[in-house]
């Protein structure tokens, strides 16, 4: 225990920031020995939020990696919002798991995305597990399908971080398995829109164009 | 005929007060959370879900006060019953595709199920039934009065 708490304080990994990670410009190696992934901190941040905390709308979606319909809404929606909303400081977005039981392979996934989210890449890996929903639902192959958005040695981490601190992440799916039941989610994917002081539940898919007016009709208020 | 006088009076004053309730419902909340409920549905283009979203509420509101003052009491109840019975059809059809989606008929928090699916059924068939009073009491005020 002592010698990880040493281990972390001499070699300390910034948690990443709401705001899109802005990429370290990469190191000359002297030497041709490919470097070993960075150690994993003892105590992880989870951060599977994007964009500004200080927008007006903030956005909780609840999602199943392998719920056909929360790709259809990640995929048709939340792609859009992202663009049009997030990255202009209109909408923070918050993610949370929620993998029900009859999908074999979702909590695998969420395990794989909140793992992502310690270095700022829950939404990136999080994108690809959506663009191959079907291959997920097929054949579990969630390292593979993951790994389209990550650069090797981010693989290797994740890997070292399920294998050293999988506890953690599970409490992290437990805990927005708690907050769905509490929040009375009843089934994927579910949102809630927040404004002000007002909450707004849509549960389903819900067309760009229509969340759209929405989102904008909010703004005006 | 006086009966049937009390009971189509009671018919549309109730149903017009249902009406007039999910317009007001829908009204004090602003419009695109309807359209969100519409669209939950999975039924419409976006273009229709934002359509019916805006003006749905205003045709409501105004046959229910249609069926409250009693003018026009044929159309405007078999108007409700057409409307009702769409509504209930496209309410069964989602229930049965799984969808737990809210019903929004009478603003939000509402989850369709089958005590929805009941209360729309009960108020379709009420609906009818008063249209139905109201076609035969204008067709009995339009017969002949016998010579005493």
């Amino acid at each position: 225990m002592a010698a990880l708490l040493v281990a972390a304080l001499t070699f300390p990994v910034a948690a990443q920031q709401a705001k899109p990670a802005a990429k370290k410009p990469a190191t000359k190696k002297s030497t041709a020995a490919a470097p070993a992934p960075a150690p994993v901190p003892t105590e992880l941040k989870f951060d599977k939020t994007l964009g500004s905390a200080k927008a007006p709308i903030t956005i909780e979606v609840y999602t199943d990696f392998e719920c056909p319909a929360c790709g259809a809404l990640y995929l048709r929606t939340i792609r859009r919002v992202i663009q049009e909303y997030v990255w202009s400081n209109k909408v923070h977005l918050v993610h949370h798991d929620y993998p029900l039981p009859m999908h074999k392979y979702s909590r695998d996934a969420a395990r794989w995305a909140v793992a992502a989210s310690t270095f700022g890449k829950y939404e990136a890996v999080a994108d690809a597990l959506f663009e191959n929903q079907s291959i997920l639902t097929a054949t579990g192959t969630v390292e593979a399908l993951a790994s389209k958005a990550l650069s090797a040695d981010e693989v290797k981490k994740i890997k070292l971080i399920l294998e050293k601190q999988g506890s953690q992440v599970d409490a992290n799916i437990e805990g927005d398995i708690f907050k769905a039941k509490t929040s009375q989610v009843t089934q994927t994917p579910t949102m809630f829109v927040r404004h002000k002081d007002k909450t707004y539940p849509v549960v389903g898919v819900v067309q760009f164009q229509v969340f759209k007016a929405t989102l904008d009709d909010l703004l005006r208020k | 005929m006086r009966a049937l006088k009390w009971a189509t009076l009671i018919g549309r004053l109730v149903l017009g007060g249902v009406f007039l309730y999910a317009a007001y419902t829908k009204l004090i909340q602003p419009w695109t959370v309807f359209a969100l409920a519409i669209d939950s549905y999975e039924l419409l283009p976006a273009s229709a879900v934002l359509f019916v979203a805006r003006w749905l509420p205003w045709f409501e509101l105004a046959l229910g006060l249609l069926l409250l003052t009693g003018f026009q009491l044929r159309y405007s109840a078999t108007v409700a019953s057409l409307l009702l019975a769409v509504f209930l059809g496209i309410m069964v059809r989602s229930y049965l595709k799984g969808l737990g989606i809210d019903c929004g008929c009478f603003g939000m928090g509402e989850a369709l199920g089958p005590r929805t699916l009941i209360r729309d059924g009960v108020l379709t068939a009420f609906s009818i039934a008063v249209a139905v009073l109201a076609f035969l009491q204008s067709s009995r005020s339009r017969q002949p009065v016998s010579a005493a």
